[in-house]
């Protein structure tokens, strides 16, 4: 049971923050990356499925991401983007409740997602193994993010963020989550 | 005791009372921006439902947990879309009196519209926030207008073809 990688959006959709652990290097061939255009979910599976570090996952049609070489960092988040904010708009006109869209699973990954009323969205890749981080994703909102980020009257809003006590935080946060082993 | 030093010192930088407004404001605005995480961080709430629902969200629980007080939610307009704020004690102008020529113009504290507007148009509601009463300026209550112009939409990612 593995943690795999963690992306931040804000409001803006733009990609903020992103880091990873665990990441196993993939023996993999790359044949041409699912760039630009393709559904977000079919390319979105490929990358996410490559990101995690499980070698080779197939996609649809029989494309295959290859490790982070040939899909740069920016291309991967605005396909887990596209992937999560049309999963979100799907879930949000079926169901009643606000929060409908929380998690994904296919048989490599899962994906966790939490997103605050401000427009900040979290998402969690992990193993399919690992129960519902929600309750993480928000304790990393609530004790993370705004102690660090929005606490800091330095830290400006709407770029990446570069404070290195956020990331340490972050990282003896989710090393400590049940569900992490190296 | 600190708000009042730095209306002082706002006053003398900028001699002019209507440009201290505007810089209260815009303190507040940023103020604001940043507060609505930690308020939505300590709350865990979602989404209000409506207007009105927003409006006692910020009464009873966002003005208690950041400044200890509750305000009255008064003076609904016909539509839903404007509301008054009573504010019967306002911890930020305790022992405050204002000099003669401020109490005509000065909004002592503007910083709470700033603080509102930054938050509510984080959550994705534009509003308009005056003074329109105050106690400092010798009238009977303070009293806060909020006036809600728009929802706005959420940004879409742009679109690759």
């Amino acid at each position: 049971m593995t943690i795999y990688n963690l992306y931040i959006f804000d409001r803006h959709c733009a990609c903020i923050f992103f880091t990873s652990w665990n990441r196993r290097a993939l023996p993999g061939i790359a044949i041409d990356g699912a760039n630009g255009g393709d559904p977000a979910s079919a390319a979105a599976v490929a990358a996410a499925a490559a990101g995690s570090g499980s070698p080779g996952a197939p996609a649809q049609g029989g494309m295959v991401a290859s490790y982070g070489g040939d899909i740069s960092l920016e291309e991967e988040a605005k396909l887990v983007y596209g992937v999560v904010f049309s999963l979100r708009n799907l879930v949000k006109k079926l169901s009643v409740k606000s929060d409908g869209f929380i998690s994904y699973r296919t048989n490599v990954y899962r994906l966790h997602y939490f997103e605050t009323a401000s427009g900040l969205k979290f998402v969690v890749n992990t193993d399919p193994g690992v129960e519902n981080l929600s309750d993480a994703l928000r304790m990393i909102y609530s004790q993370i993010y705004v102690e660090y980020i929005t606490k800091n009257p330095l830290a400006t809003f709407d770029e990446p963020i570069t404070n290195e006590l956020f990331r340490n935080n972050l990282n003896n946060f989710v090393k400590n989550l049940p569900g992490f082993e190296r | 005791m600190t708000y009042g030093s730095v209306v002082a010192q706002l006053v003398k930088d900028y001699e002019d009372y209507s440009e201290v407004n505007k810089q209260l404001e815009k303190m507040g605005y940023n103020i604001g921006v940043r507060l609505i995480e930690d308020f939505l961080a300590k709350t865990n709430m979602g989404k209000c439902a409506d207007f009105k629902e927003t409006a006692e969200t910020i009464s009873k629980v966002g003005f208690k947990m950041f400044l200890g007080f509750s305000p009255a939610v008064t003076n609904w307009s016909a539509d839903g879309k404007e509301f008054s704020l009573i504010l019967e004690e306002n911890p930020l102008a305790e022992f405050v009196e204002l000099p003669d020529g401020a109490a005509a113009e000065l909004s002592y504290s503007n910083i709470l519209c700033g603080v509102l507007r930054g938050a509510l148009e984080m959550v994705l509601m534009q509003v308009e926030c005056n003074f329109v009463s105050d106690v400092l300026r010798g009238e009977e209550t303070t009293e806060l207008r909020v006036k809600l112009v728009k929802y706005l939409e959420e940004e879409v990612p742009m679109a690759e073809d």
